[in-house]
């Protein structure tokens, strides 16, 4: 049975002005360039209410790393009271938006994708012996990066929002 | 939500997507839009009485027309070993509160729908759609290591080019309703109209 390393979510929250295009390429730029190939969006919701447009966005996407550890990594971003807007920046007229972003990023590391440790009780035994034992370490490798993979998107994601209010 | 029927005895499916999108679009245009996407594609044929859409249901209800419809549809010819491979395509659609409106796009006037629209479409790729190993006297024994070594790589194959179709018409409704897409090129972005008649 596959097991999974998940790593706590990373949360980003920003009110103002932005730029949605920017935002989406940085993300899908950023998975990749880290060998993420394949960027799946599973859910796209866009909703236009009285306070602007409400919008959902899902990212999913895996990496292999070898014939026993598959990467995941899972991005939401939710805008809310989204409105198109002009921005004066250094005397020049720009198109952005403007609301409400939450982004939030996850991953997870899963040992033993291919199942090769199903079937029966022995092979359970093995499987645990083999985490807790042999590859303990490495499993804390696989974690660890998840975990600074998760963070540095987050870093790419809090600039691309932050640095279209500070140029 | 759109209820969900699982694909046909396939638990887990290579590509799926859902859109929901709540504002003016004209549904009837949006329909032939995608229509036409799956006939260029592939997935259905120009006879009408062919494409299989096993389900439209509209109820009228105070807040506006309620309307479910379910499409089912298959890609066959797709290069060698056509015979041992087939895509299948489910699209559900649920749309709540559907209204007539009139819209002003370039300073004219256009009759225009107004609603919830969801869009699902969930797909996979079936291994010996025609049972022709299945029901070999011979082949039938070596089912597992005819899919899974003799033809990995061309199942993996399939299984990414169906991926990368199902992006592309994930991307045509986005082109339509002006979302944001992905695409270096957009697909059928230059011949059809958008949503605001642009």
């Amino acid at each position: 049975m596959p097991t999974d390393i998940t790593v706590a979510p990373a949360m980003t929250r920003f009110y103002g002005p932005f730029n949605q295009r920017a935002l989406l390429d940085a993300i899908r730029s950023f998975l990749q360039g880290e060998g993420f190939d394949d960027v799946q969006e599973p859910s796209y919701k866009h909703k236009v209410g009285g306070e602007g447009a409400d919008i959902e966005i899902k990212m999913e996407t895996d990496r292999k790393l070898n014939d026993y550890v598959k990467y995941f990594m899972n991005v939401e971003i939710r805008i809310s009271d989204m409105k198109d807007v002009e921005v004066v920046h250094n005397g020049e007229k720009r198109k952005m938006q403007h609301g409400r972003v939450q982004v939030s990023v996850s991953g997870k590391a899963q040992l033993d994708y291919q199942k090769h440790f199903e079937g029966n009780k022995f092979l359970k035994a093995l499987h645990d012996f083999y985490h807790k034992s042999i590859i303990k370490m490495r499993v804390e490798e696989y974690y660890d990066y998840i975990h600074s993979r998760i963070l540095r998107l987050q870093r790419v994601v809090r600039e691309t929002l932050g640095s279209e209010v500070n140029g | 939500m759109v209820e969900r029927i699982l694909p046909r005895g396939m638990p887990d499916p290579d590509a799926k997507f859902t859109i929901v999108y709540k504002d003016v679009y004209s549904w009837s245009y949006f329909y032939k839009l995608l229509h036409e996407w799956l006939l260029d594609n592939k997935y259905c044929s120009e006879k009408d009485e062919d494409f299989k859409e096993i389900l439209f249901e509209q109820v009228e209800r105070p807040f506006g027309a309620e309307i479910w419809l379910r499409w089912r549809l298959t890609k066959s010819d797709i290069g060698p070993y056509k015979e041992l491979f087939q895509y299948d395509l489910d699209i559900n659609f649920h749309i709540l509160g559907q209204k007539e409106v009139e819209v002003v796009s370039g300073g004219k006037k256009y009759k225009a729908d107004k609603g919830e629209l969801e869009i699902e479409a969930i797909a996979w790729v079936t291994l010996d759609p025609k049972k022709k190993i299945k029901e070999h006297w011979l082949a039938k024994h070596f089912e597992d290591f005819i899919f899974k070594v003799f033809l990995k790589k061309k199942v993996k194959q399939h299984k990414k080019q169906l991926a990368y179709e199902i992006q592309r018409l994930q991307e045509a409704v986005k082109t339509y309703l002006k979302l944001e897409a992905y695409l270096p090129e957009r697909e059928l972005g230059e011949y059809y109209q958008k949503r605001d008649q642009t």
